[in-house]
């Protein structure tokens, strides 16, 4: 088990009033699951994803990463991880302005490196492997732009390749194909099962009903609580 | 510091030029404030102890109607025929009280060969004075040889090391360190000397020493425990027409002006130094609030809080240092063009310091400018570190 999160809750607090955005969850994944999280909105996904992905911290409850808590890390290790263990694809694209969609895109790895973050060309690009992703996302001729020079689903898909950079071992992605047309949203999905045919987990949260073909795990989120879904647990593969 | 952060460092000084640059340029103003002020607070307490080493006596006699100047400590005004009376130098050796006592000769010519201003002579008696040879021992090694004179900071030499007086020409033994005062334009005798100035001025048909060789003024130098008071009444009662006037009464107005210019220095740079961090908070605070989401997205991709925190810091330190050297490049170059003039403005004794007193000041302004930037965003950089990622990502801008 790659990811397991148990008794997992997050109180917000709404004009006086507690409420669990996450309540009670329970959740688990294997390398190379394809987790499909439905629900509607502000029933709580991106919230559930932030605390798996290491970015928030649940009021109560455990997430077990390849054997360590999450809540016995120091902030080194567990940056460390979100760097290079976890590929974290927020809802709302966001990206250094100063900087091209190519270096925003390496961002993670020159962090990880400590390398230079400026990048001449994309011909600098020796992966080739990351440059097949940019190309069957169909951003491959943008990444030399400046980031306020794309559209916001051009953004969404580069911000899914910076994720990919690292080669972590879960993806996270909350809404990945939200703006994105019939035949990019199929790209995106095709990428992802892809990534889960060479053992990754990945866990997205969607409303896209594509997404009942290409889990293998479908669950729906209501006021919080995550529930396994109608559809058959073996369902996409 | 790792190349990422250098990167991001320079790309968001780059990105808003106006911000940063004109927050360098502020800097660079403060450093330049500093460092002249600095240099100019240091150049006035040399002077000042300078001077009053140089005077080397603890009371000066001289004729009544004379005046001395308190910057020189020069006679000064038409001392033409103004002389003590005779006998009073033996007279004040045989009080008691007197350690020493030295008579000098005091003249200005008109024309001389080495400058076209004028030129204070002073004659010392070689055997009794204390106060011109320990200056002459600091630039030359040995007696003055006999007919040799020795010449001011600022006076002019020439190729052949002499100086033309009356078309008699004296060689020029050594030349002093600067003062800051007139004494630097001045022309230091022994007696024999002037008296041979004397001789080549008759020759030219001018007299302007008309007793042979009366004193201009007598420097005291005191015992323990002297009374100073009971010295002058006994002077005085002796002599008419002279003025007793101590180191004391001398400097106290320099002392004064000096102090006062100090205390106004050190306002001004703690006022520059609490103004250059007001603008540096204000302004990083304003840009960090701006750049929430970035800082947010560094933080998802690993950044530590640390690392966040540095880069903060990091850039803090850029701006200040761009500031810095261009302030310290800009005042240095001011300060060494316009030092004669500066120091002429502020009338107190101005010389410019020794290099390592001046590389202590560069130091000093470097060190003070340099931190104020990362010192002031401290506060700024800690909070940015502990940014919460996921709810400033939900700060969408629509
Ligand atoms: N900081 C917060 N303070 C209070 N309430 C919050 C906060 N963040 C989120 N919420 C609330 O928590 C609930 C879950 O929000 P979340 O963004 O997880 O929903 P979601 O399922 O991702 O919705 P969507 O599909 O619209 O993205 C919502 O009701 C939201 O208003
Ligand atoms: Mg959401």
């Amino acid at each position: 088990m790659i990811l397991n999160a148990s008794n997992l809750y997050k109180t917000y607090t709404r004009r006086g009033d507690e409420f669990n955005a996450v309540d009670q969850v329970e959740f688990f994944a294997w390398s190379g699951d394809f987790s499909v999280i439905f629900g509607e909105s502000g029933s709580g996904k991106s919230t559930l994803l932030s605390l798996l992905a290491g970015i928030h911290r649940p009021t109560k409850g455990s997430i077990v990463f390849n054997g360590i808590d999450f809540a016995s890390l120091t902030d080194a290790e567990l940056s460390a991880i979100r760097n290079d263990k976890i590929g974290y694809i927020p809802q709302d694209a966001v990206f250094l302005p100063q900087f091209t969609v190519l270096e925003n895109i390496l961002l993670p790895r020159a962090i990880r490196d400590g390398k230079k973050i400026r990048v001449e060309d994309i011909s600098e690009l020796t992966d080739l492997d990351i440059f097949s992703k940019l190309e069957s996302l169909g951003i491959a001729h943008l990444v030399n732009e400046m980031p306020a020079e794309l559209s916001g689903g051009e953004l969404k898909r580069a911000s899914i390749i910076r994720a990919l950079v690292n080669k972590p071992d879960i993806v996270i992605a909350d809404e990945p194909t939200s703006n994105l047309d019939e035949a990019n949203g199929k790209n995106v999905f095709e990428l992802l099962t892809e990534l889960v045919q060479f053992g990754t987990s990945v866990i997205v949260a969607t409303h896209d009903a594509r997404g009942f073909k290409y889990g293998n795990r479908l669950y729906t989120m209501l006021k919080g609580q995550l529930l396994p879904s109608g559809e058959s647990d073996y369902g996409g593969l | 510091m790792d190349k990422t952060n250098l990167d991001l460092i320079l790309e968001n000084y780059l990105r808003n030029p106006f911000r940063s640059l004109g927050l360098s340029l502020l800097i660079a103003l403060f450093a330049s404030i500093l460092l002249i002020g600095g240099l100019l607070s240091l150049s006035l307490s040399d002077g000042l102890k300078r001077l009053s080493a140089r005077l080397g006596a603890d009371v000066i006699v001289i004729p009544q109607g004379s005046e001395i100047n308190d910057q020189t400590v020069l006679l000064q005004g038409d001392t033409k025929y103004k002389y003590l009376p005779q006998g009073s130098l033996e007279y004040i050796r045989s009080l008691s009280g007197v350690k020493a006592a030295t008579p000098q000769y005091f003249l200005i010519t008109l024309s001389a060969s080495c400058c076209d201003q004028k030129v204070s002579i002073i004659g010392f008696d070689a055997k009794s004075d204390f106060v011109i040879q320990p200056w002459i021992r600091e630039v030359l090694a040995g007696k003055l040889p006999q007919g040799s004179i020795v010449v001011g900071s600022e006076i002019s030499t020439g190729e052949k090391k002499t100086l033309r007086f009356f078309d008699r020409e004296f060689p020029v033994a050594a030349k002093l360190e600067p003062v800051g005062n007139k004494l630097d334009q001045a022309v230091f005798v022994d007696v024999a000397t002037l008296a041979s100035i004397r001789e080549a001025a008759e020759a030219k048909g001018v007299t302007f020493l008309d007793e042979a060789l009366s004193y201009s003024s007598i420097l005291i130098q005191l015992k323990e425990g002297a009374d100073v008071d009971r010295l002058s009444r006994e002077i005085h009662s002796r002599f008419d027409g002279v003025q007793f006037r101590t180191r004391k009464d001398l400097f106290s107005g320099l002392q004064n002006s000096a102090d006062f210019l100090r205390i106004v220095v050190w306002s001004i740079v703690a006022f520059v130094l609490i103004l250059a961090a007001v603008a540096v908070v204000i302004s990083f605070s304003l840009s960090a609030r701006e750049r929430r989401r970035e800082y947010a997205l560094l933080r998802i991709i690993g950044f530590t809080r640390k690392r966040l925190q540095n880069l903060v810091l990091g850039e803090a330190l850029l701006v200040s240092s761009v500031g810095t050297y261009v302030g310290l490049l800009f005042a240095s170059v001011v300060f060494f063009t316009f030092q004669i003039w500066i120091g002429e403005c502020v009338e107190v004794p101005f010389i410019i310091p020794t290099a390592v007193e001046i590389a202590g000041v560069y130091a000093a302004v470097m060190f003070l400018l340099l931190s104020v930037g990362p010192v002031a965003v401290y506060g700024v950089a800690k909070k940015v570190s502990r940014i919460d990622a996921y709810a400033a990502l939900r700060e969408v801008e629509h």
